[in-house]
């Protein structure tokens, strides 16, 4: 958090002083919390950072430079900065989701594949944090939702016992979440009405994975009407770690991403079925899910005209 | 700065989900607000049959004496529509804005259900402030 990019400029100043034993033994934060007068000049600096990055209208130059001078003065005088705040790494800015701050997932270039040597596979995913004004994007580990999937299905198992039902669940579960996310991404990732199904799954695949997962896919193996294609998944965020059971072959780990497709296209008046063919958890060398259109719902009014 | 008089979310089956109105003038009591927004529901279906233009989507603006009446759908059938004072510029990026907001703090809490009234305290917060400040039109997109 700015303290590396800081350490260079300013270390001379601030740093050249503090001793790695001085820091740990707190000797430096009793000598700022003695000092009255610094501490609530601190104070002050860090509601006016907070306050131009909430204000209305929100004046983005204005936040920079109060999220500096917090920033700089707190180094100088060694207090450490409010762990509830985040600051952006380049920029110095306050960060408020909603405000200032755009949160992705972001799935780690390293383009290591699942073998049985885990040990050395570092893959790791990503939040980024974007700030709004230097365009920054702030990088923090993301294992946590990799894990926090997997505890997800764990407990499913435990609690249905058929691998057949968690399979269902979990399709369900992302139809939950597709009804909801679909409005997002029409909201924020300004696409138009799509022609037709080529373009719909086409979007999907470039701008939809990119947007949730972080990662791009590519649409092939479409049939000779059009209405069935397959969406293949080089990479996925949601496997990092995990190897399958002999006892769970017949799990679909991923099932909630399908369940997710499913639950958008179905809000925007398309039914589809989405099944997976191949899984790098079974084995495969990719990830592949066929989407077929079953119908298309027009949006009109059930009443007839004439009546 | 443009007077918003008041602010309707209907869901895509027409039931008002949210209604919220500034200022004095043009203030509504409960059944006039349902009343308009199923009059604009329906409206708004009517105008897409009606259309002698192919593929309409609809009344976007509504001009009378007293007010504007602007109107935003999203593909998934939500509608967001508000009643200004004539002439009122932004309302097209504002609408925008509070869709982006309606995804934010209503849809991604666990604890909305999908087409019923809007309770969220977030999107209270969030939404007074774009509305009051007119912040749509700083943020220029």
């Amino acid at each position: 958090m700015g303290k590396k990019g800081r350490a260079q400029k300013l270390g001379s100043v601030s740093h050249t002083a503090i001793s790695l034993r001085e820091e740990a033994t707190g000797k430096i934060q009793t000598k700022a919390a003695s000092n009255t007068k610094s501490k609530s000049r601190f104070e002050h600096l860090k509601n006016l950072a907070l306050w131009a990055t909430t204000n209305d209208p929100l004046i983005p130059s204005l936040a920079a430079f109060y999220g500096h001078q917090y920033a700089t003065f707190g180094e100088a005088t060694g207090v450490p900065p409010d762990p509830s705040l985040m600051t952006c790494q380049r920029c110095e800015t306050v960060l408020q989701p909603g405000f200032n701050l755009t949160v992705r997932i972001e799935k780690n270039k390293s383009k290591v594949r699942h073998k049985r040597k885990k040990t050395d596979n570092i893959t790791q995913n990503n939040v980024v944090y974007k700030c709004h004004f230097c365009l920054h994007q702030n990088r923090k580990n993301a294992e946590l939702f990799t894990l926090t999937y997997g505890a997800i299905v764990r407990q499913l198992l435990t609690d249905l016992e058929e691998v057949e039902e968690v399979n269902k669940q979990l399709d369900q579960m992302g139809y939950n979440i597709g009804i909801r996310l679909i409005d997002e991404f029409l909201a924020k990732s300004n696409v138009s009405r799509c022609n037709d199904f080529r373009e719909t799954t086409d979007v999907i695949a470039k701008v939809g994975f990119k947007m949730f997962l972080g990662v791009t896919a590519s649409v092939t193996n479409w049939d000779a009407d059009g209405t069935c294609c397959s969406i293949v998944l080089e990479d996925n965020p949601l496997v990092d770690f995990v190897e399958l059971p002999d006892n769970c072959q017949g799990l679909y780990y991923c099932n909630i991403l399908s369940g997710v497709i499913r639950g958008a296209l179905d809000m925007v008046s398309m039914k589809t079925e989405v099944t997976w063919l191949r899984d790098v958890l079974r084995g495969d060398d990719v990830f592949e899910l066929q989407v077929k259109l079953l119908k298309h719902v027009p949006e009109e009014y059930p009443y007839k005209d004439d009546e | 700065m443009a007077a918003i008089y008041s602010l309707y979310i209907i869901n895509k089956s027409g039931g008002l989900i949210y209604y919220k109105d500034y200022g004095s003038a043009g203030r509504m009591d409960t059944n006039d607000s349902l009343r308009v927004a199923s009059l604009w529901h329906s409206m708004h279906a009517i105008s897409q049959q009606l259309s002698p233009v192919s593929g309409c989507l609809g009344i976007e603006l509504l001009q009378a004496d007293t007010f504007d009446l602007h109107c935003f759908q999203s593909l998934t059938g939500t509608k967001f529509f508000v009643v200004c004072e004539p002439g009122a510029q932004h309302m097209e990026n504002l609408l925008k804005f509070v869709y982006e907001l309606y995804t934010d703090y209503v849809l991604k809490n666990p604890f909305y259900e999908m087409e019923m009234p809007i309770r969220c305290e977030l999107f209270d917060i969030n939404l007074t402030q774009a509305v009051q400040k007119d912040r749509v039109a700083f943020l220029g997109r």
